[in-house]
């Protein structure tokens, strides 16, 4: 420590010494500078900047949702930024009737303005539909910009396979304080089977897809109205407060891959325990592939 | 040279603490060179005396600065000080239990480094010591001691049991706080009040609660939909970051210091999580899979500016800042285990790491110089580690599955 004080000592110095505050010799005479004639710079003009001009940026190329005939997808969102200079001021509008996007218009600097687009596709028969939201703003370099959007609408009581790219965010509704989520019973077991994961993964694995269409066949065609909660789980590897967003990412894994098959997301819940609740103890690979996994469980009637 | 150091002292005695702290800090540049150093105390020797001077010698050695060679009592500190070699520093307190005057020498050329009149509390030896070697620590090294600092973690005595205890640092004397029939987790201190932000099961659902340390009342911090979690609190401003699951894909959100929403900060598909503020408030660090596997991000207040700033391994975990803002410290996974890394913020890179701690869950110490962890493997523990010298104590009992330390300043 002696030593870093008198490296401190000796950076102090020099700095003083630069500063001119407090010379070290204060018994030597100043030297002065000779003196010398200011020099007047030139008059140059002001550099006038460009305009600042504005340009759309959006988050997504197009936009996938789908749906059983009678019931309406989950809304789904985008983003839209001032990809240029200055403001950004745009207006966004739909050519199809079972689209809506909020809000309508809006400015951006350097923030993000969320667009929430929602689908009223409760009257459309079994099909697929096309329609294109366009952002426009007079000012902007790109303007406008276009995001099609492809609405899958499918007949009530048929396995869906998934169709398209899986929507981006589905958002989660909280449940009713008073619903009270069980373990399936017996009977129910072999449907609600536990799905599993690779390491440190939440994509849906082989097994685990034909797990959950045999789970959104039931939810869609046996029983329509029951409520599921996804329970999502890790093994002990990994950290502790990475593990239990890792369990919610599989949960919601799941749960976007049930809402792509057709179940409503209002009707799927997701829970996380991290490393918390081990299905199997033991600290090795098998212990390990087992604890990594979704369980599922579905309200009480 | 001796003349330049004194004159440093006198220097450093004149300006702010903290400036003073920042000149020292910049300077230094090893931190695991410990000064060999003696401890005088003139006066009546009694029992009280006695365990002060033993308390005060232990603060001052786990401070990671000061290795402690002799603590004595002495008639006469001129005589004692010939006890000393050239070069060591030579700590002196004369006074009464009320109120000592320590002052540290720098016997190499006679020098007083620091000098300061100290009140203490007469009826607590160890208190006063820890009073004492944290005045001595700060007037050294400009950086606050840990030695009256306390660390909350979480107790699991059964998987549906939970409690909630604080520990000091300086003597391990532990302190019960509330205890749960439900799952708590991850306890951030809420700076300037009696209060914790944790992660909660009450209701059945993961979420960010508050924890009134004194009326032990547990309310709703966070009250969205889905997992939220992960909270990181603003000294600067008192908003918090933290994850939510809301939109149904794990994000890290900007909240006021009532849990209302004010931002989403950021937009990538995958894991975005464990954000940790920059002590200005400005920035934060953050944990993402946007490039495959969980890396250590840092982006501005507003959600812009992301950089990745890990690249020591495939998984790197956990960042937290440092109260003095110089420092990031993270996990990642190597060959033998779970280690911490050290970024430095100005240097741009990792600048240290210690390898195989087995370790998660990092919390710093209000000197920018320890860590508390706990052990990734149950039961686990908690430990405090010297970042410099990689020194390192158990502070949780042992028989405690003790997580989520929360270092508490």
């Amino acid at each position: 420590m002696r030593q870093h004080l008198r490296v401190g000592a000796c950076v102090m110095a020099i700095a003083t010494i630069l500063a001119g505050c407090c010379p070290l010799t204060p018994k030597q005479p100043p030297v002065v500078p000779p003196v010398v004639p200011p020099v007047v710079p030139p008059v140059v003009p002001p550099v006038v900047p460009p305009a600042a001009v504005p340009a759309i940026g959006k988050s997504v190329a197009s936009l996938s949702a789908q749906c059983v005939a009678g019931q309406n997808p989950a809304p789904q969102r985008f983003d839209i930024w001032n990809a240029g200079g200055g403001t950004l001021t745009y207006t966004i509008s739909d050519n199809v009737a079972w689209l809506s996007c909020a809000p309508t218009t809006g400015t951006c600097t350097n923030e993000r303005d969320p667009i929430t687009v929602t689908y009223a596709a409760t009257n459309l028969s079994p099909g697929t539909y096309s329609g294109v939201i366009t952002i426009t703003d007079p000012a902007a370099s790109n303007s406008p910009q276009t995001v099609p959007v492809t609405l899958t609408v499918t007949s009530a009581g048929t396995t869906v396979p998934p169709v398209g790219p899986v929507p981006p965010e589905i958002p989660q509704v909280k449940p009713s304080p008073a619903t009270e989520f069980i373990s399936p019973p017996a009977e129910l077991a072999h449907i609600f089977k536990p799905i599993y994961f690779d390491f440190d993964r939440y994509n849906i694995r082989t097994d685990a897809a034909a797990t959950l269409r045999v789970i959104a066949d039931y939810l869609l065609k046996t029983d329509t109205k029951r409520l599921l909660m996804i329970e999502g789980h890790c093994d002990e590897r990994g950290t502790r407060e990475y593990n239990l967003v890792l369990g919610e990412q599989r949960a919601l894994s799941a749960r976007r891959y049930l809402v792509q098959l057709g179940v409503a997301p209002d009707r799927i819940f997701t829970i996380s325990y991290g490393e918390d609740m081990p299905a199997d103890p033991g600290h090795n690979e098998a212990a390990w592939a087992k604890n990594r996994r979704c369980e599922f469980k579905i309200s009480k009637d | 040279m001796k003349r330049c150091a004194g004159i440093f002292c006198l220097l450093s005695l004149c300006v702010a603490g903290t400036v003073h702290a920042r000149l020292f800090v910049t300077i230094t540049r090893d931190f695991a060179e410990k000064a060999v150093a003696v401890i005088v105390l003139t006066g009546e020797e009694t029992a009280w005396s006695r365990r002060f001077l033993t308390t005060l010698s232990g603060d001052l050695a786990s401070s990671g600065y000061l290795k402690i060679t002799l603590a004595q009592f002495a008639a006469d500190p001129a005589q004692a000080k010939t006890s000393c070699s050239a070069g060591e520093l030579f700590i002196t307190g004369s006074g009464t239990r009320a109120r000592m005057r320590f002052s540290v020498e720098d016997t190499a050329d006679g020098q007083e480094l620091w000098a300061k009149s100290v009140a203490l509390d007469e009826n607590d030896p160890d208190e006063s010591a820890h009073i004492a070697s944290d005045e001595i620590i700060l007037g050294l090294t400009g950086r606050p001691g840990i030695a009256r600092t306390s660390i909350v973690y979480v107790v699991r005595d059964t998987p549906r049991s939970f409690r909630l205890q604080r520990i000091r640092v300086s003597s391990g004397a532990v302190s019960a706080l509330p205890s749960f029939p439900f799952m708590v987790s991850f306890p951030r201190a809420v700076p300037g009040r009696d209060e914790l932000l944790l992660v909660s099961y009450k209701d059945g659902w993961p979420r960010l609660a508050r924890l009134d340390l004194n009326t032990g009342a547990l309310a709703t911090f966070v009250d969205e939909p889905g997992l939220s979690a992960c909270a990181t609190v603003s000294r600067e401003t008192g908003e918090v970051a933290a994850v939510s699951s809301r939109s149904g894909d794990p994000e890290i959100y900007l909240f006021d210091r009532s849990g209302h929403l004010l931002k989403r900060l950021t937009h990538s598909r995958g894991i975005d999580s464990s954000p940790s503020f920059s002590p200005d408030g400005k920035h934060l660090a953050f944990v993402s899979d946007r490039e495959g596997g969980a890396q250590v991000f840092v982006m501005n207040r507003d959600g812009f500016q992301v950089r990745r700033i890990s690249y020591l391994s495939g998984y790197c975990t956990s960042p937290v800042w440092s109260p003095d803002g110089e420092l990031i410290a993270y996990v990642y996974r190597g060959s033998d285990g779970y280690g911490i890394a050290v970024y430095h913020v100005a240097r741009g890179r990792t600048v240290r790491t210690i390898p195989g701690l087995n370790c998660e869950e990092l919390s710093w110490a209000p000197d920018s110089r320890h860590i508390a962890y706990s052990t990734s493997t149950a039961p686990s523990r908690i430990f405090v580690v010297d970042i410099y010298s990689a020194e390192r104590r158990q502070l949780s009992p042992a028989s405690e599955d003790a997580i989520s330390p929360a270092w508490v300043f």
